[in-house]
């Protein structure tokens, strides 16, 4: 393929700085991880400042790994796709770049201000007002952008990874807006407009579905344009794509009220969230088994290709963890699992083994492509990366798997007069050579994670100037 | 809630997921849907050329500036 012509075609530089920040914001938050881990197997490392403490380290590293690492890497990939389906350059190009600097902005005052434990105590909505405010505006412009370049396509049709893009940019703007409403006292101080169980509702409605669009549609629409190009074949059921796509809209909105079981919600409400939870498994697995059966007849690419091997593996990921899920949110089984490191666990399955698998696939995939290289410094690296990304997932989710449901067998366990068999101290204790594993596990994923820094650094460094002053020049 | 509150409520939800998904495959015979899963391929020749030889179905491309120009 030209490169030279797909530089002047489309709009490669701002993909480009998008595909850097994911992996600098992915090395920066999954290092954040490792270390609250680590807090929980020796408590010294909070250092004893209130800025480390496991309470302000924690909404540090998923904001970081959720809006740094898997933001920028959703920008990254639905700049690239929508290009190239649509064959035009991306709507605006001061505007694109303002997307860029301006999410980065967002990222930084996340860094800034939840050390400072400057927080909504929203979870996945912890920034403060003056920042959802500002992160509001930047996303209405990646919508402009996004939008703006579908109504300049080429051809009639709007492929269905861009549909899945589309819904994400719209709900996460809703979803943001509608669970951001508050009144500011501050700059960085605000009270919400809702009170009591109506503020939780309208909490896990949005943190529902921060997993359900931020963490899933956006990355579907990223499987549907990666996996059948790095097969080299179309998707297996365009039909079932639609199909999914829209039992996936009609579905996930109301699933919420799985996550308050057994709490001051009407029990109308938690049942409504349970039911539609557990029809969602039909939906997900549309979308898995969809692209698992591009496959057919390739399966052997498997053997010599470890991108295809992260974006198979990270469909397998996606099938269990949407399994997982809809088990979890039935009220008996919730009864267990509920406030213990199962849910941990179950959250990891779907961010390390689909939302981070999949981004490593796609990032691999256009790396080499959007710096004007043949292919990756290291295909050696690349496996080496699969394997510790893989061994260190499986770590994480078993050993919260045990801890989880030791948890839950423990902290309801009673004696022949009522009173409880065993404190809480007593599960703490249970739990820590989970929290040991864990550890072990998320030091595997940072690993890798960092060895795709260094093959990323590899590659671009021996990136042909020449050709880098064109893109400059042009892009 | 109320009980045929709460069933309406339902049954809107599996009414608008039939709609929408009835208008969306509105017109779409096997043709269509072959055409729009190739989309992926459509300003990429080189790759195009692999999919035709694996699919067995013509794939038709053309490089991006080409594209852009016609």
């Amino acid at each position: 393929m030209n490169t030279h012509q797909q530089v002047q075609a489309y709009n490669y530089k701002v993909v480009r700085q998008f595909v850097v920040m994911t992996v600098v914001w992915g090395v920066v938050g999954m290092a954040m991880g490792v270390w609250i881990a680590s807090q929980l197997v020796w408590p010294d490392l909070n250092l004893d400042l209130p800025w480390t403490t496991f309470g302000r380290l924690r909404p540090l590293h998923t904001s970081l790994v959720i809006f740094g690492f898997a933001g920028s890497a959703q920008f990254a990939a639905s700049y690239y796709a929508v290009q190239r389906t649509c064959q035009v350059r991306l709507y605006s190009d001061w505007l694109t770049s303002f997307t860029f600097w301006g999410w980065q902005a967002t990222i930084v005052i996340m860094l800034v201000s939840l050390p400072l434990g400057l927080t909504t105590t929203k979870e996945y909505a912890e920034i403060e007002f003056t920042g959802a405010v500002w992160m509001a505006i930047v996303w209405v412009a990646y919508g402009v952008v996004f939008f703006g370049t579908l109504l300049r396509r080429k051809g009639k049709h709007i492929y269905v990874g861009n549909w899945f893009f589309g819904a994400f940019i719209v709900v996460i703007a809703m979803l943001h807006v509608v669970n951001h409403l508050s009144i500011p006292v501050s700059w960085f101080k605000s009270y919400p407009v809702y009170a009591g169980a109506t503020d939780a509702m309208v909490q896990w409605w949005y943190g529902h579905n921060a997993v359900g669009f931020f963490l899933t549609t956006g990355f579907l629409g990223m499987m549907y344009y990666f996996v059948p190009k790095q097969v080299g074949k179309p998707v297996y059921s365009y039909r079932l794509s639609i199909v999914h796509f829209w039992a996936l809209i009609t579905l996930y909105i109301w699933a919420g009220p799985h996550h308050l079981h057994y709490t001051a919600l009407p029990d109308w409400a938690q049942s409504l969230g349970m039911a539609m939870s557990i029809i969602l498994l039909a939906p997900s697995w549309g979308g898995m088994i969809n692209g698992m059966m591009t496959l057919s007849g390739a399966w052997h690419k498997l053997r010599s290709d470890p991108i295809l091997r992260f974006l198979v593996l990270s469909l397998a990921f996606y099938g269990m963890s949407t399994f997982e899920g809809p088990m979890m949110a039935i009220k008996t089984v919730n009864a267990l699992s509920h406030y213990t490191d199962w849910t941990i666990g179950h959250v990891h399955a779907g961010a390390l083994g689909w939302v981070a698998m999949i981004t490593f696939g796609a990032l691999y995939h256009m790396i080499p492509k959007v710096f004007g290289r043949p292919q990756m410094y290291s295909v050696g690296l690349i496996n080496m990366h699969f394997w510790l990304a893989t061994i260190g997932t499986v770590l994480y989710i078993a050993s919260m798997w045990v801890n989880g449901i030791t948890q839950g067998l423990m902290w309801r366990a009673t004696n022949d007069d009522g009173t409880l068999t065993y404190s809480f101290v007593e599960a703490l204790v249970a739990s820590h050579p989970g929290f040991i594993v864990r550890f072990a596990g998320g030091v595997c994923f940072l690993g890798g994670m960092l060895l795709m820094a260094w093959n990323m650094w590899r590659t671009v460094r021996v990136a042909d100037p020449a050709l880098a002053l064109n893109n400059a020049q042009t892009a | 809630m109320n009980e045929w509150l709460y069933g309406l409520y339902c049954l809107s939800g599996v009414l608008f997921f039939y709609l929408i998904t009835a208008k969306c495959l509105q017109r779409h015979d096997l043709d269509v849907e072959d055409q729009a899963s190739l989309i992926p391929f459509a300003d990429d020749p080189a790759v195009a050329r692999r999919v035709e030889k694996a699919i067995g179905k013509a794939v038709p491309a053309s490089a991006p500036d080409a594209a852009l120009d016609a």
